[in-house]
């Protein structure tokens, strides 16, 4: 008998609300929320769960045996099970932190720095897939959070190289050699990325600018490796090391040349609107603006003159003192590329300010002022 | 396939927290059916059920942006916990009387494939066991309905009821004798 009412109160479990206003009843649900709701980057989450962790598990984690077994699951499950769950994940998605966890367990088991280089490099490469995935997406939010640890993976690996440098340097040219090229795959990625957003005139532009420049830098960094070793032991050829140094040069003029470009629009533009529309048109210049003009300027000729050495230098097989000259010519190029940003982001704020509403409304109908700058800055800083 | 109290769960309540939307949809898809269940039967119609279903879930998309969920605690029973709340005030603001829903409304066979006599057969027993199931008093109904027809187990049940298991266990006994008593 018992049996049976059981059974009966089990049938019970198919009531269900109708389908229709489910459905409904979720979009309107959703659409009350979305105001308050918040766009959730990978990022911040793994941090605030971290956060939770140690505040609720410290004690558990704290007992030997559930160490141990946290350690074995982390190993076993964490390194295998998770990461092939995982591994699809795209930024904001459910899984998408299990995969950072996932990430970080595999670097904090790895057993040495050349190891963990590889592992950064590798996961760079991955955040630079989900950057080109994003962009499509336009979701620049998560964008931005993203290009963020790219350039921590990026940077950690410049870092690892170092160590291994110092402690390995047998195996360092070719963990170097390594990076050098991915770097500059990772870079040619980020730059057709940067061409998608460009088109969009998206404000993330300016995250992909920094990602390329941090990218840009460890790449040089381990070109210096290179150089470096090659000076003391002959572990590579004068023909590939002509090539790589020669690569890198040709990237830094290429870049000198944008910047130049930028300076000389940035510096003597504002915006009007006419009948046609919103349109730049020649600004008188104050002092301020003029002395940070020639202040790019100089800073873009002393970079160009300093590549020229490094050309001279190249051509002379002095391959350590050229990578040394593109080096500093990129730092120079760097505060140029800087100065052009902060007038572009000045402009936008006194157009927002002192012009009518109509101007506005133009200034509107590009972005908010921070992200019009931004936009504008888009082929500035590489 | 997501779980009560799994590590999923917390994740997703971590991000409720963080007032994420998506992490809300999908604590929706999974707890709509249970709640919507546990209410309908405290309640007098399809229609009310939907509204305090609906009011569930805001609140709890309240309680997500005052920053008192805990990602820590159970969030099955906090879920419960509203909804239980919300069926007490609805009785309290209205004067209603308890449990007169009409019985027509109380079976919605979700897409049942069985054969059509087999379907009727079951409609017939559910409506039953639906009617003798809202002739109870109003504790040992929900007892019942968080038991058997929504799954919980004994110690959750005594966390949204805010009880001890032993004294869960013998209102469940008392409960299931008084439903074979109940005509």
């Amino acid at each position: 008998m018992e049996k049976d009412i059981i059974t009966q109160l089990q049938s019970l479990r198919t009531i269900k609300p109708k389908e229709s206003w489910r459905l409904a009843q979720k979009e309107i649900l959703l659409r009350q929320i979305s105001s308050a709701a918040q766009e959730i980057g990978a990022r911040r989450y793994f941090w605030f769960y971290l956060k939770e962790v140690i505040q609720h598990e410290a004690a558990l984690i704290g007992q030997p045996i559930v160490g141990v077994a946290v350690l074995i699951l982390l190993m076993v499950g964490g390194g295998v099970f998770s990461i092939s769950a995982a591994s699809g994940a795209t930024p904001g998605s459910f899984l998408y932190t299990v995969k950072l966890v996932s990430e970080k367990t595999r670097f904090a088991l790895a057993i040495n720095s050349e190891d963990k280089a590889r592992l950064n490099v590798k996961f760079a490469e991955r955040r630079a897939e989900e950057i080109k995935g994003l962009a499509d997406k336009d979701a620049h939010i998560i964008l931005n959070e993203v290009a963020d640890d790219l350039k921590e993976e990026i940077f950690s690996a410049q870092e690892q190289l170092k160590q291994v440098e110092v402690n390995n340097p047998g195996t360092a040219v070719d963990l170097a050699k390594d990076i050098e090229n991915k770097t500059t795959v990772l870079r040619q990625k980020l730059q057709e990325t940067k061409e998608v957003l460009a088109k969009s005139g998206s404000s993330a532009n300016s995250k992909i600018n920094e990602a390329i420049r941090s990218v840009d830098e460890a790449g040089l960094s381990a070109l210096g490796t290179i150089v470096k070793s090659a000076g003391k032991n002959n572990t590579v050829n004068k023909k590939e090391l002509s090539q790589r140094v020669a690569s890198k040069l040709n990237i830094t003029k290429r870049k000198i040349t944008e910047v130049q470009e930028d300076v000389n629009k940035v510096f003597s533009a504002g915006f009007s609107r006419s009948e046609s529309g919103l349109q730049i048109y020649q600004a008188p210049n104050n002092v301020t603006d003029i002395e940070t003009k020639k202040k790019a300027e100089a800073k873009t000729k002393e970079a160009s003159k300093i590549i020229t050495e490094a050309e001279q230098l190249l051509d002379d097989n002095n391959y350590q003192e050229a990578v040394n000259k593109i080096t500093a010519s990129e730092q120079i190029l760097n505060e140029a590329a800087q100065a052009v940003v902060q007038k572009i982001i000045e402009q936008s704020d006194e157009t927002i300010s002192s012009t009518t509403p109509q101007v506005k409304g133009a200034i509107d109908q590009l972005g908010d002022g921070e992200e019009s700058a931004e936009s504008a800055s888009t082929t500035i800083g590489n | 396939m997501l779980k009560s109290g799994s590590l999923q769960e917390k994740i997703l309540v971590g991000r409720l927290k963080l007032k994420d939307k998506e992490a809300f949809s999908h604590l929706y898809d999974f707890y709509l059916d249970k709640i919507y269940r546990f209410i309908y039967f405290k309640v007098t119609s399809v229609s009310e059920a939907e509204d305090l279903t609906s009011q569930t879930f805001l609140k709890i998309w309240q309680l997500a942006l005052e920053g008192k969920i805990k990602v820590n605690e159970s969030f099955q029973s906090l879920l419960y916990k509203v909804a239980r709340n919300l069926v007490i005030d609805y009785y309290r603001s209205s004067n209603r009387e308890k449990n007169k829903i009409s019985l027509e409304e109380a079976t919605h066979i979700a897409e049942a494939d069985a054969h059509l006599d087999q379907a009727a057969d079951v409609k017939i027993e559910m409506e039953i066991i639906g009617r003798r199931l809202k002739k109870l008093k109003s504790e040992y109904q929900e007892i019942i309905i968080l038991h058997f027809i929504n799954e919980l187990t004994i110690k959750e049940i005594a966390n949204i009821l805010e009880k001890k298991r032993g004294n869960i266990r013998v209102t469940l006994h008392r409960a299931l004798k008084a439903l074979r008593d109940a005509q």
